[in-house]
């Protein structure tokens, strides 16, 4: 940073601003915003000359607590995830996470506030808190409830205290501290303020064993803004860790005279910095008194002592006395080091110049704190790089992701972090020829291997005269976010239906493997152009597009999608809304489901089925004809046997008569048995009278009887009938009703020896008519109840009782009935009797469906 | 007197048949004309003007149906006294005939010749 030349610091530093993906602000000391980036006019809707200028406070939904942080990074320097609410004009709400630092002119005034919002909106919530357990994983990791009791706890926590999980849960928080009362303190200034930084305190293992750690807490919520616990990270800063800690702090402050204090104020270390604003020699330096070098020793004692008592010191003021007598004002910033038993054995110091003699120093230092503290706010990962491809500044970030301490980073090529180096300089050198590079992917590897997927963006940044100067790269880590759209992705390539999702206005925002096969065009290509564009009617598709957001959602719609070599896709398109949290509108996703098949399907047996038609059609001919040629011979037999019978051409005798009534019986069962077979035929195809009108099936029944009285007055049999009151008239075919009562009453009479009982009743239940004939005849044998129906079928008693039957009366009744939406059933036991029972609906008779897409001829 | 004899006109191509019912009607008291086709049965019907016809259905050149739709253009044939005795019964062909307003349709194989001449007398009022 140190290399950045003054000329550049606005170009420099909107950069910075403009690089970053959260929305970024700067703020003044009035409060109002001085610059901001893309991410904050999208997330605030309104634009960049609405927003400078403009207060702050009035972007969120609390401006008071707003205010309150923003008194607050005044007072402590900076804030850190402080949750906030954004409300975007067209009225939906953005939570994020407000971070904050001070910026300083080179008097160390405060000129104002950089900030940096992150979206924190549930799905990232829940996706940050994951990331930040799994961060912090190293570190013995807590949960607390409001209660302050544990809730959950990682192995570090519990081989830092020796106690096992199980006990552990359900415990007190505060019970693991060498002072409970100063964890309680802390405890509650996280359900205070939200959270606690960097808090001291002391964990006493069961073995005795103390270990110093850094308390990092922040409260979590749910979606309702209700604190349902808090998160702690417990950072051991003993042994190792101290002096990583201690090295990274000597080398962060380098600029400014550093010093290291004994217990005893005694300098037990200098920097080249300390030696030159000093005018004294390392050597008499070391071991000398930290106070003698002011202008003020109380001042600086007391200073000195603060530190001790408080563990730091800040930006206290004293002026250094150097060799010859020239005074310097500086900053005192400070903190002591323990050792692992607890032990502060000094403290680290940084002296930092803030007199006019470093003036041009200073501006660089100014724009490298501002620049700084806009990097450090970020909470992506943020690389400087040098035109030559060195890594020039990193943040906290970058060390974590990438495992390096920033004093390696600095200076070394940054293409060996990521694991694809050669993809990463591509990426550099396309910002060097086109100015940024926006959410290219890449993979960070750290010293351990562990591999992080980033998504990296980088803009150019030059000098005033337009030299590129360097560029500024965030790479954010996307691990979890691929993790669910990989998941997501899954999910939608599981899927062989074309699978499009589009926002707002239309454009493609992700598609399917399937969607590339049926389009024949790249994804890269197909994402952000116009969804309509793949239709043959790109109206038609925007006006289902348009639908959706007005109903909501969308079901097969049919379009037809034109591959780019022109081969069109029937599809049938279903799509839905889908919204944030907040209900604010995202886009739609929808399914194409391709419709070709079916409909080949469909034509395939819309042919099938006319072919089929034309086939009953023409075997309905060939019964109609066949009948009738059949019929016809037989039906002059019938004339002239009848008009022989009748003596029309003169007397017959007896012999004459009985031969002749012999010649008309046979003729008749013949046309009985072709009109029958017809019958068949026609219930068979489907293709059975059905002329329905309203039927009296009380007369209908007694009508048949009256037909039958003679046969049953020659078998002596007893007939009673019971018909219920009211029976209303339902629709029938009359023809069809007659001829079902007129089988089962012939039948009864056939199969029943002289002097039965035949018992004929109509009634009426809720849904139907029930029409009942029971008789006291032979009876069905029990082993061939189940073959009654069949066609052809007749029992060997009925065959011996009556050897002209034909076998297919009672098959072309149930066929009948059946079609016709009616029941037949029977009850019988041989030699004592049958019953039949015919329901029939009292909605009336109705055509049913025999075949698909087909409706019953009549 | 005797009352003028009722004129009955029979159509049908099949010859035995129509030999026979003609033999019946006329033995019942009948005068009886005999058409072989719905063609014949047109001419003679429309130069006749017979108290009845009778019909079938399945025949060459003009079928009974088209017979009667033809029948039904005439001035005097609007109104003649028609009834169907065939062999073929298949709705169509039944919802068809019912709409030239014939008065029944008869299968010729489920009646005897007697019930026919009848069924005759019953219409025209004898």
């Amino acid at each position: 940073m140190e290399k950045i030349k003054a000329t550049g610091v606005e170009q420099y530093a909107h950069s910075i601003i403009e690089a970053s993906l959260d929305p970024f602000l700067t703020i003044n000391i009035e409060g109002k915003v001085m610059d901001v980036n893309e991410a904050t006019i999208k997330v605030t809707g309104a634009n960049r000359q609405e927003l400078i200028g403009a207060d702050f406070f009035d972007y969120f939904t609390e401006p008071q607590k707003a205010r309150e942080v923003y008194q607050r990074v005044f007072k402590e320097g900076s804030v850190t995830n402080y949750p906030l609410t954004i409300h975007h004009k067209s009225g939906s709400l953005i939570d994020v996470l407000f971070n904050a630092s001070v910026y300083k002119d080179e008097a160390g005034k405060v000129l104002g506030v950089s900030a940096v919002a992150r979206d924190v909106t549930e799905s990232k919530k829940v996706l940050f808190y994951a990331r930040s357990v799994i961060e912090a994983g190293l570190d013995p990791m807590i949960t607390i409830s409001p209660e302050g009791k544990v809730t959950d706890v990682n192995e570090a926590k519990i081989k830092i205290t020796g106690v096992s999980r199980e006990k552990l849960i359900g415990s007190d928080f505060i019970a693991y501290f060498t002072d409970p009362a100063k964890a309680l303190e802390g405890y509650q200034q996280v359900f205070k303020e939200g959270f606690i930084r960097e808090y001291p305190l002391v964990i006493r293992h069961i073995s005795g064993k103390l270990t110093d750690v850094l308390f990092n807490a922040s409260v979590y919520k749910d979606d309702k803004g209700n604190v349902f616990g808090m998160i702690a990270a417990l950072r051991d800063i003993t042994e190792s860790k101290q002096a990583l800690f201690y090295a990274r702090s000597v080398i962060e402050a380098g600029l400014d005279p550093m010093i290291t204090i004994s217990p005893e104020g005694k300098v037990t270390d200098v920097n080249e910095a300390k030696v030159r604003i000093t005018g004294v020699a390392r050597e008499k330096i070391i071991g000398s008194d930290f106070i003698s070098y002011f202008t003020d020793p109380d001042e600086a004692l007391q200073g000195y002592k603060q530190v001790f008592k408080e563990g730091f010191i800040r930006e206290y003021p004293l002026v250094i006395r150097n060799a010859s007598g020239n005074l310097t004002d500086v900053l005192f910033n400070a903190s002591v080091y323990k050792d692992d038993e607890g032990n502060v054995f000094g403290m680290i110091a940084a002296l930092r110049d803030v007199t006019a003699q470093k003036k041009i120093e200073e501006k660089l230092h100014e724009t490298s704190a501002y620049a700084q503290s806009l990097i450090e706010a970020s909470l992506d990962p943020l690389f400087i790089i040098s035109p030559e491809g060195k890594v020039t500044g990193v943040n906290h970030a970058t060390e974590e992701i990438t495992g390096v301490t920033r004093e390696w980073l600095i200076d070394s090529d940054f293409s060996k972090y990521f694991t694809d180096s050669h993809k990463a300089r591509d990426s550099y050198r396309q910002v060097l020829k086109e100015g940024e590079v926006r959410n290219y992917p890449l993979a960070v590897h750290d010293a351990s291997g562990k591999i992080t997927d980033v998504s990296f963006n980088a803009s150019a940044y030059k000098d005033a005269v337009g030299t590129v100067k360097g560029i500024f790269a965030t790479a954010r880590d996307v691990t979890e976010a691929k993790k669910l759209s990989l998941y997501a992705r899954s999910i939608i390539e599981a899927s062989r239906d074309p699978f499009i999702t589009n926002d707002t206005e239309g454009k493609i925002l992700d598609v399917n493997e399937a969607t590339i096969k049926i389009v024949g065009i790249p994804r890269e290509k197909i994402i952000g152009s116009d969804f309509a564009n793949y239709f043959t009617e790109a109206k038609k598709a925007r006006e289902a597009y348009e639908q959706v957001f007005k109903l909501g959602s969308i079901s097969d719609y049919p379009l037809t999608i034109k591959s780019q070599d022109g081969q069109l896709t029937d599809i049938l398109y279903n799509a839905s809304l889908y919204k944030d949290d907040k209900g604010t509108v995202l886009g739609v996703t929808g399914v194409a489901r391709d419709n070709t098949l079916a409909q080949q399907v469909t034509k395939k047996n819309e042919a099938i089925n006319k072919e089929l038609r034309s086939l009953d059609v023409a075997k309905d001919e060939f019964v109609s004809i066949a009948s009738h040629q059949l019929r016809s011979p037989l039906t002059a037999i019938k004339g002239y046997t009848g008009m022989l019978l009748d003596q029309d051409p003169g007397p017959i005798n007896d012999k004459q008569r009985e031969y002749l009534t012999e010649m008309k019986h046979a003729n008749d069962r013949m046309i009985e048995l072709i009109s029958a077979l017809l019958d068949v035929s026609r219930v068979d195809l489907g293709v059975f009278v059905f002329n329905p009108e309203p039927v009296d099936f009380v007369k209908a029944t007694k009508d048949i009887l009256v037909e039958i009285e003679e046969s049953i007055k020659k078998k002596k049999l007893d007939v009673k009938t019971t018909f219920e009151d009211g029976i209303p008239a339902v629709q029938a075919d009359p023809k069809i009703v007659r001829m079902v009562v007129q089988n089962l009453l012939t039948n009864a009479v056939k199969y029943t020896n002289d002097e039965g009982k035949i018992s004929v009743g109509v009634k009426k239940d809720n849904s139907s008519l029930i029409i009942s004939v029971a008789d006291t005849g032979y009876g069905i044998p029990e082993n061939v109840q189940s073959k009654i129906f069949t066609k052809m079928f007749r029992a060997d008693n009925a065959r011996a009782n009556d050897p002209d039957g034909t076998g297919l009366g009672l098959y072309i009744v149930k066929e009948t009935i059946e079609k016709t939406g009616g029941k037949i059933w029977f009850e019988s036991k041989e030699n004592q009797g049958t019953t039949f029972y015919v329901s029939i609906p009292l909605e009336g008779m109705k055509k049913k469906i025999v075949r698909e897409g087909e409706d019953l001829k009549a | 007197m005797n009352a003028p004899l009722k004129k009955i006109l029979i159509i049908d191509d099949d010859v035995s048949i129509l030999k026979g019912i003609s033999d019946k009607f006329t033995h019942e008291g009948f005068l009886v004309i005999n058409a072989k086709n719905g063609e014949e049965g047109l001419n003679v019907a429309i130069k006749e003007h017979p108290d009845l016809i009778i019909t079938d259905i399945l025949m060459p050149k003009i079928d009974g149906l088209f017979f009667l739709e033809t029948l039904r253009k005439d001035e005097w044939g609007k109104n003649a006294r028609v009834f169907i005795w065939s062999n073929s019964h298949n709705s169509e062909t039944i919802e068809q005939a019912k709409k030239f307003g014939v008065i029944d349709f008869l299968i010729k194989s489920d009646w005897e010749y007697r019930d026919i001449v009848n069924k005759a007398k019953e219409i025209i009022g004898i």
